[in-house]
């Protein structure tokens, strides 16, 4: 057997060894150093069951309720950003769910810049809203709706996070809805409480923003300083910033306001 | 359309094509998700993830350098989003079991199938007790198959540090997985909680 290296450094190349990404040098090193060491035979074996544990894993696939679920979230996120840079869209559906095509020609209906979901005792009306009606049950304060807002502004950093750092934009995740929760919303038939659910989001909309020039961003239902409340995400044009209106969901009385320009 | 190259469907999606983003979602979903939920070891939360990567390249992909592959930026953007949430988890959460379901042998009899489906919450159990870049390392070579360079563009550190963690990755889930005791393998000094 080859002597091993002071700290019998070989065991930590063990796993480059396998892996075949040693450098010839040192791979030759390993191969005269292993087959008499025993302290390196028992990690090899081990690190190789290990693989073979992780290798027995499935591979993760995606349903159809769930791509379903991601395209409505994505054609919400483009419908308005359309809105932002004020041009006009065609919607090419692909495979879509019947009730994703429902949302497609809302959304279609829903160009003109000066609206967004329209009356919503409507039908189409209904269905726009609900497509940007996320549901969180996050308990908010004054400074997690703050930061709420503010992921609207940069969603994220490409650059990893160093070690011990967490990117800004990610730090406010608590507020993100669970896309279970948005399938239910988005997808399921209307059940009552759904509907009536819309329909005081929808007043609470209105009194927010008729006779102004918000555009809707994003509706969620969640708490504020533990009592039921809306969220309400708008964007306004001019002057050019977004602004979130907490509001209770009986009268639809400002909470709290928070706005912060783009 | 659904044939062509990343960088064109890019270019494609800038020029305001609508259909090349759906090309480019339908691409690398599977693979976005693939790594989100062994990261963060729940469905819901990697369906999150999705959502995030794929938002975040939505509105990006303006300023995304061509040179550098797609999926390489993705598998950043996903690892990220997907160790920030897994963060936020309480540690007791357990990964559901009706997900994690090992490959059926064709096979194997009813007590065969329970037991890989025990090891297989075992080892998702182990991959979350794993720091997060312990984890990120492990999920990117171990299960979905990216070389070591793979793995280092997608994390943005050297090859060397990529050879050093996955290692020690390795070994600390060999020992949850009781495949070798705590004191063998030399790198007990050196596995901590947070990780080099």
């Amino acid at each position: 057997m080859t002597e091993p290296r002071a700290d019998h450094a070989e065991l930590d190349l063990l796993s480059a060894y396998i892996d075949g990404e040693l450098e010839p040098a040192e791979h030759a090193l390993l191969d005269a150093h292993v087959p008499g060491c025993t302290e390196c035979g028992e990690v090899l074996a081990a690190l190789r069951a290990t693989l073979a544990d992780l290798a027995a894993l499935s591979q993760p696939v995606l349903d159809a309720a769930s791509i379903a679920a991601l395209d409505a979230r994505l054609a919400a996120e483009r419908a308005a950003a359309h809105r932002r840079i004020g041009r006009g869209w065609a919607w090419a559906s692909g495979a879509a769910a019947a009730s994703f095509i429902a949302l497609i020609a809302t959304l279609a209906i829903v160009r003109a810049p000066s609206d967004g979901p329209r009356q919503s005792g409507t039908a189409a009306g209904t269905q726009a809203l609900r497509a940007l009606t996320v549901a969180s049950g996050t308990d908010y304060s004054p400074d997690t709706a703050r930061r709420a807002l503010a992921r609207f502004l940069d969603r994220s950093r490409e650059e990893p996070a160093a070690a011990g750092a967490t990117p800004e934009s990610y730090t406010a995740y608590d507020a993100s809805p669970t896309i279970g929760a948005f399938l239910r919303s988005a997808n399921a038939g209307a059940s009552e409480s759904d509907a009536a659910t819309l329909e005081r989001i929808a007043r609470c909309d209105r009194a927010v923003r008729t006779g102004t020039e918000l555009q809707p961003l994003q509706y969620e239902i969640a708490r504020y300083k533990g009592q039921d409340a809306y969220l309400l995400f708008y964007e306004r044009e001019n002057p050019s910033r977004i602004e979130l209106y907490v509001v209770r969901p009986s009268d639809c009385a400002t909470l709290y306001f928070t706005q912060e320009a783009k | 359309m659904s044939d062509a190259p990343d960088a064109e469907l890019i270019r494609a999606h800038l020029a305001g094509d609508v259909r090349a983003f759906e090309a480019l979602v339908a691409r690398h979903r599977t693979r976005v998700y693939a790594v989100a939920l062994r990261v963060c070891g729940r469905p819901e939360d990697a369906l999150d993830v999705c959502q995030e990567v794929f938002i975040t390249a939505f509105r990006k992909l303006g300023t995304f350098r061509q040179e550098a592959l797609l999926s390489t930026w993705l598998h950043r953007l996903t690892v990220n989003a997907a160790l920030d949430l897994a963060r936020r988890r309480s540690r007791r959460d357990h990964p559901s079991l009706d997900v994690l379901e090992a490959r059926p042998d064709p096979a194997a009899g009813p007590e065969e199938i329970a037991m890989a489906s025990h090891r297989a919450v075992a080892v998702q159990a182990a991959l979350a007790k794993l720091g997060p870049d312990h984890r990120a390392v492990v999920v990117l070579h171990d299960l979905n198959d990216l070389d070591y360079a793979g793995v280092a563009e997608a994390l943005d550190i050297p090859v060397g540090t990529v050879k050093s963690r996955l290692h020690r990755a390795r070994v600390e889930l060999a020992r949850l997985l009781k495949h070798l005791e705590p004191e063998v393998g030399g790198t007990s000094s050196k596995v901590r909680s947070h990780d080099d």
